[in-house]
């Protein structure tokens, strides 16, 4: 029965059937085959024909082995195998006996014995092989394209059912294969995500350019659209477009959609959409810290979930959280929270304190639980930190060409973006630019600052110029009245009007070379010419010198001294060093004993210790009374220019030498300055 | 007319000059190195009406904070006292100051000032 409903094996059986009339007219011969050994028991004579080799040649051992090219041979044996318990096609290459290729057509099916096969061959034109091959292959070639083409490509019929779908698009609509895809329903594949424009609103999908073409439309426009995928929450840009292939009637019969993932172009158009904001934000002021807290406003949510700024200046211990951003004001407060419970370890080997002292960024692309639980201090931070969900971190140095001015750090937790070397990129410009304008902040309040100690400075000069000058024009109109009155001036009026005159000169002396000692320090001018100095001496000579001086406030001054100290300095400018110390604790002492002691120490350095009895200087005020134009008191509280301690410092530093104040607020000061006894070469 | 001058300044030379030619042209004068030194002596030792010849840089306490203490704790002293500033730099507005002398001050400016002002008769 069996044989009977099938036509190609009836045709075999038929003895004289279809196939004795193809091989009557040379296009056709009939064969038996053993399937195991390839050794041929009958051929037809068609078979002497077609090939040029004899019958009995067709019958040798290994006739198949020789003659059949080894490309085909192995599909031939293993479809003789498979035709010994089934019927079926097989088509291979012969070389005929002039050496040429004949191309083969074969039916096949079991024979009588056991393993043989019988079998029809006709002979087809090889150009319509080379043509079928040519398809083939070309077939091919298009299938390893699609599948290896970045872009998504999928076509579906006027049913809505897939046709295709390359790796790409199954990728991209979250399916592991293509097959896995193309079982699943159009409509279906719609629903498992959620589209939005690039207005940021919810986009029709009946707008996607493939359900156009499907509807008709010829030029569908492409569109740019973001695709969450619900089940993951993974978001992705693509650029859909679609065309229609139609039928000969006019009706849609495919659709050929193209997906091109658009986001990491996205990202880098938002990226630099967000420098160029930045840019500018970071030019519009120079109050650094507001730009920080705006710029850490603008890189959310666009570039991290988190943002946090710290700034270190100079003059602080511990850097300082400028800013902290989320755009749930709620998480913020938490956050500040956190960070006022758990401070960040600044001395830690990784971290915002790493980043900070080496400048250089890290990044940490994904963050394991066991990274948390390196980072916690207890057990509570940790759980606090996993409630943070954080996803990606990045570190990156607020500096300029030339320092650190603190770190941004930038966290993904609920976009569950992961960041890259190129998110790092970004980030490291950015901060860069704001380090810049940091830098720019920083110069312009230095600048600000000198112009006000300039300004302060001219104003405290006029004063201290006036002073001189005041009592100078008093005392002159004073004679002159006295002269003119009486006809003369009386000796001791005389005697200390010409004291007077004397002290004045000296001190507008003082204060012309204390001006023109800053020009030198301005300019790097102020030298030294070194000469053998007995120390003890020299300050015995300057107590001396300013005797009258003491005398007037009824200031008493000691000197203590075990032995002669011997160095190697500029005299000039040691006087004026004590000089400067001694008026000072004229001034400042509230007429109290003055002690000056001057001693060796391990034989390489002088100490001279300056130690009043009044006012005091508050800690908080020490470091700055060395500076340019500055005092512990007021422009107002006490005359001078605030430029004596200044100067002080630069000839002693020009020395190799030091000074320091120990003191505080009523205690009195005293004033200690080492000095090598030699120069440094 | 001989009147009681009280001159609140800082530098030695310049106190010393001013009391020197007021006491000279018979004015009865007393001096102070800061304007707590002239509160106190406003407190204890100098009575009745009084010009005060006031400069404003000073230590421990400035002309300006002069003028406050003097409101406060002086209240009953106000009407006796006739304040005139002198200073390098501009001059300060207040209630209590009636005139202002720039330094280098004149001689003859300092002499009219205190006739101008002399309310007392020592």
């Amino acid at each position: 029965m069996d044989t009977f409903n099938n036509p190609e094996k009836r045709f075999l059986r038929s003895p004289r059937g279809v196939s004795d009339s193809l091989d009557e007219m040379g296009q056709a011969f009939s064969w038996r085959i053993q399937a195991d050994t390839l050794r041929f028991s009958f051929v037809s004579p068609g078979a002497e024909r077609l090939s040029g080799f004899s019958a009995s040649e067709w019958r040798e051992e290994g006739f198949l082995l020789r003659n059949v090219p080894s490309q085909d041979l192995s599909q031939l044996k293993y479809k003789l195998a498979q035709a010994t318990k089934k019927s079926g096609t097989v088509d291979f290459c012969l070389r005929s006996f002039d050496g040429s290729l004949i191309w083969l057509l074969s039916s096949v099916g079991p024979g009588k014995k056991k393993q043989e096969v019988q079998g029809v061959s006709i002979l087809r034109e090889r150009s319509e092989r080379l043509e079928f091959e040519e398809l083939k292959r070309s077939q091919e070639r298009l299938e390893l394209i699609l599948a290896n083409v970045a872009d998504g490509i999928t076509v579906i019929d006027a049913q809505d059912n897939f046709l295709y779908a390359n790796q790409a698009a199954a990728n991209m609509c979250g399916f592991p294969s293509p097959e896995e895809m193309l079982l699943t329903p159009a409509e279906k594949l719609m629903e498992c995500f959620e589209l939005r424009g690039e207005n940021g609103q919810a986009f029709d999908p009946e707008d996607l350019p493939g359900r156009r073409a499907l509807a008709g439309e010829k030029n569908p426009p492409e569109v740019c659209v973001q695709v969450k995928a619900k089940k993951t929450g993974r978001e992705t840009w693509s650029i859909l477009s679609a065309v229609p292939i139609f039928d000969d009637k006019g009706n849609v019969k495919y659709v050929v959609s193209v997906f091109r993932d658009f986001t990491e172009r996205k990202r880098d158009e938002e990226t630099l959409k967000l420098m160029n904001e930045a840019g500018v934000l970071f030019s519009s002021s120079l109050d650094y810290r507001s730009v920080l807290q705006s710029a850490a406003a603008m890189i959310v949510p666009t570039f991290a979930d988190w943002c946090a700024v710290y700034v270190k200046e100079v003059t602080q211990e511990v850097p300082e959280a400028i800013a902290v951003a989320h755009v749930n004001p709620k998480k913020v407060e938490w956050a500040r929270q956190l960070q006022r419970e758990f401070p960040p370890d600044w001395n830690a080997e990784r971290g915002v304190g790493a980043v900070l002292r080496t400048g250089i960024s890290e990044i940490y692309s994904e963050i394991p639980v066991e990274l948390l639980a390196l980072t916690a201090k207890s057990d509570r931070h940790l759980s606090l930190l996993k409630e943070a969900g954080m996803k990606s971190v990045m570190m990156v140095p607020l500096k300029s060409r030339t320092a650190i001015y603190g770190v941004i750090a930038l966290i993904s937790a609920e976009s569950g973006r992961r960041y890259t070397k190129t998110d790092l990129r970004a980030a490291e410009d950015l901060a860069f630019r704001a380090g810049m304008a940091i830098e720019n902040a920083l110069l312009y309040r230095q600048a600000q600052e000198a112009i006000r100690s300039r300004d302060d400075f001219l104003s405290i000069a006029s004063h201290e110029l006036k002073t001189p000058l005041t009592t100078l024009k008093l005392q002159s109109q004073s004679s002159k009245r006295s002269i003119d009155k009486k006809g003369y001036l009386e000796p001791e009026f005389t005697i200390k009007y010409v004291e007077s005159v004397l002290r004045q000169s000296d001190r507008l002396n003082r204060l012309v070379e204390d001006m023109l000692d800053i020009s030198r320090i301005n300019t790097g001018r102020l030298s030294i010419l070194a000469e053998e100095v007995p120390l003890v001496a020299l300050a015995e000579e300057m107590i001396d010198r300013m005797g009258s001086q003491f005398r007037r406030l009824h200031c008493e001054v000691e000197l203590v001294a075990k032995k002669e100290v011997h160095g190697f300095w500029d005299r000039q400018r040691i006087e004026q060093v004590l000089q400067n110390l001694l008026t000072n604790a004229v001034k400042y002492g509230g007429g109290k004993p003055i002690r000056v002691s001057v001693e060796e120490e391990e034989g390489a350095t002088a100490v001279i210790r300056v130690r009043d009895q009044g006012i005091g200087i508050a800690p908080a005020d020490q470091r700055r009374i060395f500076e340019r134009f500055e005092r512990a008191v007021s422009a107002n509280e006490v005359s001078g220019m605030g430029l004596g301690l200044f100067i002080v410092r630069q000839v002693l530093e020009l020395h190799g030498g030091s000074i320091s104040v120990n003191s505080d607020l009523g205690r009195g000061a005293e004033f200690v300055v080492r000095l090598p006894l030699r120069l440094k070469e | 007319m001989v009147c009681k001058i009280l001159i609140v300044e800082d530098d030695d030379d310049i106190r010393e000059t001013l009391t020197d030619v007021c006491a000279g042209e018979g004015h009865d004068v007393v001096g102070a190195r800061h304007g707590r030194e002239a509160l106190d002596l406003l407190k204890d030792n100098v009575s009745g009406k009084c010009m005060v010849l006031l400069d404003l840089m000073m230590p421990v306490m400035d002309g300006k904070s002069f003028l406050e203490a003097v409101s406060t704790e002086l209240p009953q002293r106000l009407n006796d006292l006739s304040i005139v500033v002198f200073s390098a730099g501009a001059s300060i507005s207040h209630p209590l100051v009636k005139g202002f002398l720039k330094k280098p001050v004149d001689l003859d400016e300092v002499l009219s000032m205190v006739n101008a002002n002399c309310t007392t008769e020592a």
